[in-house]
């Protein structure tokens, strides 16, 4: 497989992918993963605890960091950052769907429900389900789903987000708290109804 | 949902987040104006945001790798793995690995809290995403870490690191079966030795209900010394789905043959046919063991699966005198009885082969004449008479140790483990201030105490329950607690001096073990304490380390008077019994806050008091004050468990039970001893219908404190709630067993066994109660099996007695009508008690709406004094918040008897009966008499036989 390794390289592929060229996709797709094997190896060499600070700052940058955003010739920056987070939702999804499929028993790519709290929810919730149930809200809410693209599966910061969706920080964080509540509850609830 | 809608939901969302939690109920319910949906939906999604910790807080391709490098991380090799000697798990540092398998990795470790060394056992990691599979896992292997037996490896620990589950266990030096058989035959005695080794293992194990089904030479270790340890008692069920709770399992052999290739040869024939498994599987496989130490061979030596389990199926194995004429007959006689194909044809119990292996019943070597030369015959008859020897001692040791289960005494309870109770210290001079202060002192001494025990075979008994219970001697705390220590003490002033005397005590014999005497100035109240904590830490034997001194020396002020006031506090409100001491601790408390406005602890103390004062006269006005003190605590000193627990009794006091748990985990985050808080956090769980966790909330409890009473009787009283009697009586008989001077623990025992039915036998429980101490239970408890007895006379005047000592309680009203109601003499005065009964349920839900119990149970009185329509009304109230409770399943048929709807007070009454609620009790209950002749409600009573 060919991979786009220069910045110019990875601002092209990004456009084509977003003026439709699917293909575009699978060849940016590994830059992601070596990025995610880069930050997985660190896990494992380190006993933390202050690695997850190190990977979430080198995750902002997962594609912001190949491409100069001042050289690059995006009609705005907006557009630039909605663009990396869409796909970096679509290869990462993708990604834990073809593991879980790969490996029988469906290990999948799974998230705490509760990591602070620690009260009852024990379970894992896969990426798999965080995108279904972001599909949902978007029924209701299609700018709760950006923000939560945005923020989560891009790892843009909350000014960035703003600035791509041409609202305020302040509405950023509203729609975001609102939204995590109401995904945690619909993540808890497909929990409670399942096996 | 409309958009409308969903913009109002947010808006109320955000509305309500930026106000302090207690104050959005107040607001959501204004707000919603009576739209229920909305304001639970809103509600909800609180909730979830509570909840949500750190959800999504991370970016998705750190979620990502995270779970990339826990895969990696299973697919290595074991030698680069992070457990690596010299690693610390827990408390444990890691030594050298012992050896790695299908169960995980096993490392020689050293608990650095203890000073000894442990076998660590970490399961295979893939195994702790399976979130049922763990959940099973260590419920099998707590259940297991009960065991306690010479012949067994005890397990001392379950627990997790950094997600990482692992069990810490007795280090065995020795070999394994396995590696000892490699090298033939056994001597027969060796083979006898082992063989009554593991029986006595068995039979201990059984007798716990705990079944090995995986027991194979890997699993057996011999010592240098010959003894026979057999390890992973109930933890088969991590190699393999063989559960006895679900015998259906058929597709066993076509899912798991790889898996279970390892065991196969030791397996029972019904293990193999996925059959239910018992004890009688276990004893299968040691009729395996044996035959396999005695001829060198197993068995069925066939290699193949198929040919394999075939044998095992359908073919006799070969004769073991035809491999080894040095067996003894009996004992061939007994391999072939353990190993029969039918469970039913095989010895019935470890007790039963045991017997068989008697030395007497086996005679070896010197009796049965063996080939071979003269010389070789003589030295083996000689061994083998020593062998018998010892053996026979050796057989004395479980049959004395089964006689001391049943009947336990201080002193057994001494072997194993210290009980401490520190009793209230007498004022010898002076008036009720000092009596109070000595009264506080002596509890925050129990709790350094405590803080201090922890890793150390010490159990303090709670003050606060010494005082309960009425507990001023030595005696009396043996008697009521089954302790086997006791610290009393005495306060002297002479002028502006103050003599503190304090003795450790044996109670048992009432001799002084260590005593000593201090004259310190009375202006430091610090120091004073500070001495006696020291000085009766080192008559204890537990070493002060660095941090825990500053523990010992930290008082929450540094204002002498305030220290002072605030131990005065403690001491009423242990005699809370008291009215006017409410109040007087209340007093002191404030006085403490007036000199030192800062003193967390003291708020704290305030804030139980105040608590105590709404349980007293249960005016909800107590209510809020308390909830401020307490608040006020955290706000001063968020750590502090004392202002948790004081908050965690309020919520739960008050339904907000998902409160509560946030505050009783809280307090057992900093302090794990904590029995109040398990059981405050047991009590939410259970509340909120979590009931494994509760469950396992106690199961805790009773680990933190296995040699203390109470846990034991929260756990039983749980099993009750939820309509396990028999696991109630078990739990209740433990009580009694560990407190046998102690009216609490019968008066339980009654109530479990009157609903498993035995009447007769609650009546002597209950009286039995009584005769150690009068108690409106006990009386309550005798009035109810005297009413199903059908002896309404009697029993309303034992509920006269229980309303005369506690007047506030509704159900001992309602009880009283009922009796009242049947008792021809005395009808008429059924209404007023039944009216009084609903007067104090609508009192009680006015502080606790969220009370299903008090719902339904007002329905009732309700539906008696002739309201049914608001009958019905709280009713369904009830079965909305409980809809499979079989209490109120019974009260629902009750309120639709009297309301004479006959069609839905059956339907009720087959759920009630369904769901738990005893027969028995539904045949003596005389508000069915008019169904007697009803086919249904025949067939209803008699469709389960007791």
């Amino acid at each position: 497989m060919q991979q786009a390794t220069s910045p110019d390289e990875v601002t092209v592929l990004l456009r084509a992918w977003s003026d439709g060229d699917e293909q575009a996709l699978d060849r940016l797709a590994p830059l992601v993963y070596k990025e995610l094997h880069r930050i997985a190896r660190g896990y494992m060499s380190k006993e933390r605890p202050n690695h997850t600070l190190q990977a979430t700052a080198l995750v902002n940058e997962a594609f912001v960091r190949l491409v100069d955003i001042r050289q690059v010739n995006w009609k705005d920056r907006a557009h630039f950052f909605a663009v990396c987070a869409q796909a970096m939702r679509r290869i990462l999804v993708d990604y834990a769907r073809s593991r879980s499929y790969q490996k029988r028993g469906g290990k999948q790519l799974r998230i705490q429900l509760d990591e602070a709290s620690g009260v009852s929810w024990s379970q894992d919730v896969t990426l798999l389900q965080i995108d279904e149930a972001l599909g949902r809200l978007a029924a209701f809410d299609p700018r709760k789903e950006k923000v939560v693209e945005m923020r989560f599966f891009g790892g843009l910061s909350v000014e960035e987000t703003a600035e791509a969706l041409k609202i305020s920080p302040e509405t950023v964080m509203r729609d975001w708290k609102f939204a995590r509540a109401w995904l945690y509850r619909e993540l808890s609830a497909d929990q409670s109804h399942g096996t | 949902m409309e958009p409308k809608r969903w913009d109002e939901i947010e808006r109320l969302y955000h509305a309500a987040l930026e106000l302090k939690e207690k104050e959005r109920l107040t607001f959501l319910a204004s707000a919603c104006a009576g739209d229920e949906v909305l304001r639970r939906e809103v509600e909800s999604l609180l909730q979830s945001d509570a909840q949500a910790g750190s959800f999504i807080e991370s970016p998705a391709i750190e979620v990502a790798a995270r779970s990339l490098a826990g895969d990696e991380r299973l697919t290595r090799p074991l030698a680069s793995s992070p457990l690596e000697p010299g690693a610390t798990v827990s408390h444990y540092k890691l030594i050298s690995r012992l050896g790695a398998g299908g169960m995980g990795e096993v490392y020689r470790a050293r608990d650095t809290m203890l000073g000894r060394d442990v076998a660590l056992k970490f399961p295979p990691e893939d195994f702790s995403l399976d979130q049922e599979k763990l959940e099973r896992f260590r419920r099998e292997a707590w259940a297991a870490s009960a065991l306690n037996h010479p012949n067994i490896c005890t397990i001392y620990e379950i627990g997790e690191h950094k997600g990482r589950l692992f069990i810490a266990m007795e280090l065995i030096e020795g070999k394994t079966l396995a590696e000892i058989l490699k090298q033939g035959p056994l001597p027969i005695d060796d083979v006898l030795a082992n063989a009554r080794q593991i029986a006595e293992a068995l039979e201990e194990a059984h007798e716990h209900n705990i079944v090995h089904r995986d027991l194979k030479p890997a699993n057996v270790m011999v010592t240098i010394k010959g003894r026979v340890k057999i390890l992973d008692f109930g933890l088969a069920k991590l190699e393999g789905p063989r559960n006895p709770a679900e015998p259906a399992e058929q597709n066993l052999l076509q899912t798991q043959v790889g898996a279970i290739m390892g065991t196969l040869p030791y397996m029972a024939p019904e293990q193999l046919r996925g059959e239910t498994t018992d004890a009688r599987t276990d004893l299968y496989a040691l009729g395996e063991l044996i035959y396999e130490m005695a001829t060198g061979q197993r068995p069925f030596p066939e290699t193949q699966t198929k040919q394999l389990m075939e044998a095992k199926l359908n073919q006799l194995p070969r004769r073991p005198r035809e491999l080894n004429p040095q067996i003894p007959e009996k004992l061939e006689a007994a391999i072939l009885k353990t190993m029969a194909k039918d469970p039913s044809e095989r010895y019935q119990s470890a007790a039963e082969i045991l017997v068989d292996l008697w030395p007497q019943n086996v005679p070896t070597a010197g009796t049965t004449g063996l080939r071979g030369t003269p010389n070789r015959i003589a030295i083996l008859g000689l061994t083998a008479g020593i062998a018998v020897a010892l053996l026979a001692s050796l057989l004395l040791v479980p049959s004395v140790r089964r006689l001391l289960r049943i009947t336990p005494s201080a002193g057994v309870a001494a072997l194993g483990q210290r009980q401490l109770a520190v009793l209230p210290f007498s004022a010898v001079s002076g008036g009720p201030k000092d009596d109070a202060f000595s009264r506080g002192l002596a509890e925050t001494l129990a709790a350094k105490l405590t803080q201090l025990s922890r890793g150390h075979s010490l159990q303090v008994v709670p003050v606060g329950d010494l005082s309960a219970q009425h507990i001023t001697t030595a005696k009396q705390a043996a008697k009521v607690f089954g302790v086997n220590l006791v610290l009393t003490g005495s306060l002297e002033r002479f002028g502006d001096l103050i003599r503190v005397s304090y003795a450790l005590v044996d109670p048992s014999s009432d001799r002084q073990i260590s005593a000593q005497t201090l004259t310190l100035p009375d202006s430091d109240p610090f120091d004073i304490q500070d001495r006696v904590v020291e000085g009766s830490a080192a008559m204890l034997s537990l070493p002060l380390r660095k941090g825990q001194r500053r523990q010992v020396e930290s008082h929450g002020t540094r204002n002498a008077t305030a220290f002072n006031d605030y131990l005065e506090g403690l001491g009423y409100l242990q005699n809370y019994e008291k009215a006017e001491n409410i109040d007087n601790a209340i007093g002191s408390f404030q006085t403490a806050l007036n000199i030192d406005a800062s003193y967390a602890l003291a708020y704290a103390g305030l804030g139980q008091a105040y608590w105590s004062k709404y349980m007293a006269t249960k005016d909800s006005v107590w209510v809020d004050q308390a909830r401020g003190s307490c608040s006020h605590a955290v706000t001063l000193d968020p750590k502090l468990p004392a202002s948790h627990l004081c908050l965690g009794i309020l919520e739960n006091g008050t339904g907000q039970y998902e409160d509560a748990i946030r505050e009783f985990q809280s307090v057992l985050q900093s302090d794990p001893t904590n029995t109040s808080a398990y059981e405050g956090l047991a009590t939410a769980q259970y509340r909120l219908k979590r009931i494994k966790e509760a469950e396992a909330t106690y199961q805790r409890a009773i680990k933190a404190a296995p040699h203390y009473w109470s846990p034991y009787n929260w756990l039983g009283t749980f099993y009750f709630a939820i309509g396990d009697n028999e696991k109630a009586a078990e739990m209740f008989k433990k009580v009694v067993e560990l407190a046998p001077g102690n009216h609490l623990g019968y008066y339980n025992l009654c109530a479990a066994e009157y609903l498993l039915g035995s009447f007769a036998q609650a009546e002597a429980t209950c009286r039995k109660s009584i005769a150690i101490r009068p108690s409106s239970t006990a009386y309550s408890n005798l009035g109810t099996v005297l009413f199903c007895e059908g002896q309404y006379k009697e029993s309303a005047e034992w509920f006269e007695k229980a309303v005369q000592l506690r007047s506030k309680d509704p159900e001992l009203w309602g009880n009283l009508g009922d009796a009242y109601k049947w008792s021809p003499s005395e009808g008429a005065k059924a209404a007023a008690a039944y009216r009084k009964a609903a007067e104090l349920a609508r009192e009680g839900l006015r502080v606790n709406p969220k009370s299903y119990q008090l719902l339904g149970a007002l329905a009732m009185y309700e539906a008696e004094t002739s309201n049914i329509a608001q009958a019905m009304r709280d009713l369904h109230r009830a079965l909305l918040l409980a809809p499979k409770d079989f209490q109120i399943m019974y009260d629902a048929a009750v309120v639709f008897q009297l309301a004479g709807r006959r069609a839905q007070a059956l339907h009720y009454l087959e759920r009630a009966r369904n769901g738990g609620y005893p027969v028995q009790s539904i045949r003596t209950d005389p508000n069915w008499k008019s169904l007697q002749n009803d086919p249904a409600f025949q067939k209803l009573i008699n469709s389960r036989n007791q």
